[in-house]
C-alpha cells in the first residue's frame, strides 16, 4: 500500500512537471531571443537600428525595410486569401451538396499539409514566370509572387476556421432566415457571416499570424533585395522579409558579432508581431464566447 | 441544406409586377452570388491542381543523351556490354581510362576485387559517359513529342532520346552527386529518417505528459490558465523563431553534448554541434505544442463515466488514467502525433538556422553525424543553375508529398476507425 502510494506521487510529479515544461519553453525562448538579441541595443544606435538600411557588412542595420516587406507581403496575401477563404468557407458548408464537401475538405487538407519548400519551388518554376510574364515585372521574384504564394498557404487555415465559425451559428437562425422570407443568400450574406464575424476575424489573424512567419518559400520568390518597398509599384519589384533575412544571413555570421545580435533581434520583433496577432485572435474567441447566445 | 427556393416562388403572389420584379430580381441576385462562390471554389481547386501537376510535370519526361564512347562500340565479340565479364570490364576501363586514374581507383578497392555490376557502373561513368544534353517536361513530351524530336536531330545529332522518369529506384538508392543524373536522395532520406526518430522520441512523451496533466490533474488556477493560453501561442510561433532557439540553445551552448564530444563520439568536422540530435531536438520542440493540442482534445473525448466507473471501484487516479483514459484516447494521441509528424518532416526554415549540411554523400549513422534533410535537399536543388537540378527537385518534391500524403491517409484511417469505435 505504501509502496504504490510513493508511485503515484512519482508518476503525479512527473505529470505535473511534463505540464509544467510547457511554460519553461516560452521562458526558453524569451530568454534565449532577449540574451542574443538585446545586446544589439548597445552596440548599435537605435536611430540605426530602427533606420532605412539593411547593409550589414557597412553597420547599418536599419530593420524598417524588412519589417515592412514582411508587412507589404503578408497584407496583400490576407486580401487576396480572404475573399476567396471566405467564400470557399460559405460555399463549402452551407451552399455545396454532401459529395463536393467530402471531395473539398481532404483537399484543403492536403493544401495545409504541403511543405513550403514545394511551394516556393512551384512559385518559382510556375507562379514567378506567370507574374513576369503577364505583369510585365523585369523579374519574376517579386512582393506580388510572394504574396500569391502565401495565399496558398494561408487558404487553408482561412477556409478551415472561418468554415468552424459558420458552424456555429446555430440553425434556428439560418431558418429564421428563411422563415421571413430571405433567399438563401440573404440568409447567408445578412444573417449566418454577420453572426459568424468574430470568428472569421479569427481565421484572419491565424492566417496571418501563419503568412507572416512563413519563411522558405517567401525567401525562394521574392527575390530578396533588402530595399525600402515605399514606391507606388513596390509589389512589383523584389523585397525582403524579417524571416527571409534570418534564415539566409545566420549561415555566415559569427557568433557574438554585431550581425549575429541583429539577427536575433529581428526573430525578437517577429515574435512580438507574431504573438500580438495570435492574442488578438484569441481576444476574438473569448469575445464570442462572452457574448454567449451565439454558439 | 434548408435550400427551399422553389418552393418560396411557387406560393401565389400577389398581382403586381413590382412585386414580382423585385422578388425575380432577389433571386436572380442570389443564384449570381451562388456562381461567384463556386467560382470561387473552383478557382481554389485549379491552383491546387496547378501545384500537384506543375510538380508532377517536371518530375518526368524526355531527355537527350549524349554519350562520349557509344556503347556498342565497347561490345566484344557480339557481346553487349552490360553482360560482358568482369576481366573484360576492367580491360575496358584500362584501355580508355588514363593510367593516373586507374591507380586512383585501384587504391580505393582493387578492381578485380570489385563486383561485375560495380565495374559494369564504373564503365558507364568513366568511359561511357552519358550527358543530358538537354531535357523536356512530361507534358512537352506529351504534346510535342515530334518538335522534340526535331530539335534532338538537329542540335544534337549524337544524342538518344529517352523518356526518362526522374523518380526512380536509383533516385531513391543513389547519394547525393553533383551531377544531376546520378543523384539521389538516400542521405537525404535517412537524414529525415534519423530527425525524425529522435523527434518523436521526445516530443511524443513530453506532450502525452502534458496533455494529461491539463486534462487530469491540473485545476483551474491562474497558473494553468497561462499554461493553457501559453500552448495555443506556442503553436502560433514561426518556425523560424524555434530554429534560433535550437541554434541558441543546442548548437551554441550545449555544443559538447550535440556534438557528442561528451560521450567521447566527436568527430572533427561536427565539433560545431550541427548534428541531427540539434535538428531533431529543434523539431521537437517546434512538434510539441501540436502534440499537446491534439492530445488534450483526445484525452477530453474519454467519456467521464469510465473514469468515475473505474474511480469507484478504488482505483488510484493514475491508474485510472493509464488502464482507462489513456487506451482509450490511443487512436485519437496517435493521429495528433502523426499529424505533428508530417509536419516536421516538411519543415526547413529552423534546419537552415540550426545549420543543416547541404552537400554529404555519406550516410548520416547517428545522432552525432552531420545530416541533410529531404526539404533540404530541394531547396539546395531549386538554388543550383542547371536545369536538370530543377528536375530531380521536382522529384524530390513528389517523393515529400507521396511521403506526407500516405502518413495523412493514416492519420485519418486511425480517425474514421476511432470515430467509428467511439459510440459505445
Amino acid at each position: 500500500m505504501h509502496n504504490s502510494r510513493w508511485s503515484e506521487f512519482a508518476v503525479e510529479s512527473l505529470i505535473r512537471v511534463l505540464g509544467f515544461s510547457t511554460v519553461g519553453l516560452v521562458a526558453l525562448i524569451f530568454v534565449f531571443l532577449l540574451r542574443e538579441g538585446l545586446p544589439v541595443l548597445s552596440e548599435v544606435a537605435l536611430p540605426n537600428f530602427l533606420g532605412r538600411a539593411w547593409y550589414p557588412t557597412f553597420g547599418s542595420f536599419g530593420i524598417l525595410p524588412l519589417v515592412l516587406g514582411s508587412v507589404l507581403v503578408t497584407v496583400t496575401a490576407i486580401a487576396i486569401a480572404l475573399p476567396l477563404g471566405l467564400a470557399t468557407a460559405v460555399f463549402v458548408r452551407e451552399v455545396a451538396p454532401g459529395w463536393a464537401r467530402e471531395i473539398l475538405k481532404p483537399m484543403i487538407e492536403v493544401l495545409a499539409g504541403i511543405p513550403s519548400v514545394v511551394l516556393g519551388f512551384f512559385g518559382m518554376t510556375m507562379v514567378a514566370p506567370w507574374v513576369r510574364q503577364t505583369l510585365g515585372t523585369a523579374t519574376g521574384l517579386t512582393a506580388i509572387t510572394g504574396s500569391l504564394i502565401l495565399t496558398y498557404m494561408a487558404l487553408p487555415t482561412l477556409i478551415s476556421v472561418a468554415e468552424d465559425a459558420l458552424d456555429a451559428v446555430p440553425k434556428s437562425y439560418r431558418d429564421a432566415g428563411l422563415a421571413m422570407g430571405a433567399t438563401q443568400w440573404q440568409t447567408i450574406w445578412r444573417v449566418i457571416v454577420p453572426a459568424a464575424r468574430s470568428g472569421i476575424v479569427t481565421a484572419a489573424m491565424l492566417a496571418m499570424g501563419r503568412a507572416i512567419g512563413e519563411t522558405m518559400a517567401v525567401m525562394m520568390v521574392t527575390g530578396n533585395a533588402a530595399r525600402m518597398p515605399t514606391e507606388w509599384d513596390a509589389l512589383l519589384r523584389p523585397v525582403r522579409t524579417m524571416t527571409a533575412t534570418v534564415a539566409a544571413e545566420m549561415g555566415e555570421v559569427a557568433k557574438g558579432s554585431t550581425h549575429y545580435h541583429a539577427l536575433f533581434a529581428i526573430g525578437i520583433v517577429l515574435f512580438v508581431i507574431t504573438f500580438a496577432i495570435n492574442m488578438t485572435a484569441a481576444r476574438a474567441i473569448f469575445a464570442k464566447r462572452r457574448r454567449g447566445g451565439l454558439r | 441544406m434548408n435550400r427551399c427556393p422553389s418552393a418560396v416562388s411557387s406560393i401565389n403572389l400577389p398581382e403586381g409586377d413590382d412585386l414580382r420584379d423585385f422578388i425575380a430580381g432577389r433571386h436572380a441576385r442570389g443564384r449570381l452570388w451562388s456562381t461567384a462562390l463556386l467560382a470561387s471554389t473552383i478557382l481554389a481547386v485549379i491552383a491546387l491542381t496547378a501545384l500537384l501537376v506543375n510538380i508532377v510535370d517536371g518530375a518526368s519526361g524526355f531527355v537527350a543523351i549524349e554519350n562520349a564512347v557509344d556503347p556498342q562500340s565497347l561490345s566484344v565479340d557480339g557481346i553487349a556490354l552490360q553482360d560482358l565479364e568482369s576481366e573484360t570490364l576492367i580491360q575496358i576501363i584500362g584501355s580508355h581510362v588514363s593510367a593516373a586514374v586507374v591507380r586512383r581507383l585501384e587504391s580505393e578497392q582493387p578492381l578485380a576485387k570489385r563486383s561485375r555490376q560495380d565495374l559494369y557502373e564504373l564503365v558507364i561513368e568513366r568511359v561511357v559517359k552519358p550527358e543530358v544534353k538537354q531535357g523536356w517536361t512530361l507534358s512537352e513530351s506529351i504534346f510535342g513529342r515530334e518538335e522534340i524530336q526535331v530539335v534532338v536531330a538537329e542540335q544534337y545529332p549524337k544524342a538518344q532520346l529517352v523518356f526518362r522518369s526522374w523518380l526512380s529506384l536509383d533516385f531513391l538508392t543513389s547519394p547525393q552527386s553533383s551531377v544531376p543524373e546520378r543523384a539521389g536522395v538516400r542521405t537525404a532520406l535517412l537524414g529525415t529518417l534519423w530527425t525524425l526518430l529522435i523527434t518523436i522520441a521526445l516530443a511524443f512523451p513530453l506532450g502525452v505528459g502534458a496533455a494529461v496533466y491539463l486534462e487530469e490533474y491540473a485545476g483551474d488556477t491562474f497558473l494553468n490558465r497561462i499554461i493553457r493560453t501559453n500552448i495555443n501561442n506556442l503553436a502560433g510561433v514561426p518556425s523560424i523563431i524555434y530554429g534560433l532557439l535550437g541554434l541558441a540553445i543546442f548548437v551554441r551552448s550545449c555544443a559538447p553534448i550535440t556534438s557528442g564530444a561528451a560521450f567521447g563520439r566527436g568527430d572533427p568536422t561536427t565539433a560545431n554541434g550541427r548534428t541531427i540530435l540539434s535538428a531533431g531536438l529543434t523539431l521537437a520542440l517546434l512538434v510539441l505544442p501540436l502534440i499537446i493540442i491534439n492530445a488534450q482534445e483526445a484525452v477530453r473525448s474519454v467519456p467521464r463515466s469510465l473514469r468515475y466507473g473505474s474511480l469507484s471501484l478504488g482505483a488510484t487516479q493514475w491508474q485510472t488514467i493509464r488502464s482507462h483514459v489513456l487506451p482509450q484516447a490511443l487512436p485519437g494521441i496517435l493521429t495528433g502525433t502523426i499529424l505533428a509528424m508530417s509536419r516536421a518532416i516538411g519543415e526547413t526554415a529552423p534546419l537552415v538556422v540550426v545549420g543543416a549540411t547541404t552537400y554529404i554523400v555519406i550516410d548520416p549513422s547517428g545522432p552525432f553525424s552531420k545530416f541533410t534533410t529531404l526539404p533540404m535537399q530541394i531547396y539546395q536543388w531549386t538554388a543550383r543553375p542547371q536545369a536538370d537540378f530543377r528536375r530531380i527537385a521536382a522529384a524530390a518534391s513528389l517523393l515529400l508529398l507521396v511521403l506526407l500524403l500516405a502518413m495523412n491517409a493514416t492519420a485519418i484511417v486511425l480517425r474514421n476507425h476511432h470515430s467509428q469505435k467511439g459510440c459505445l
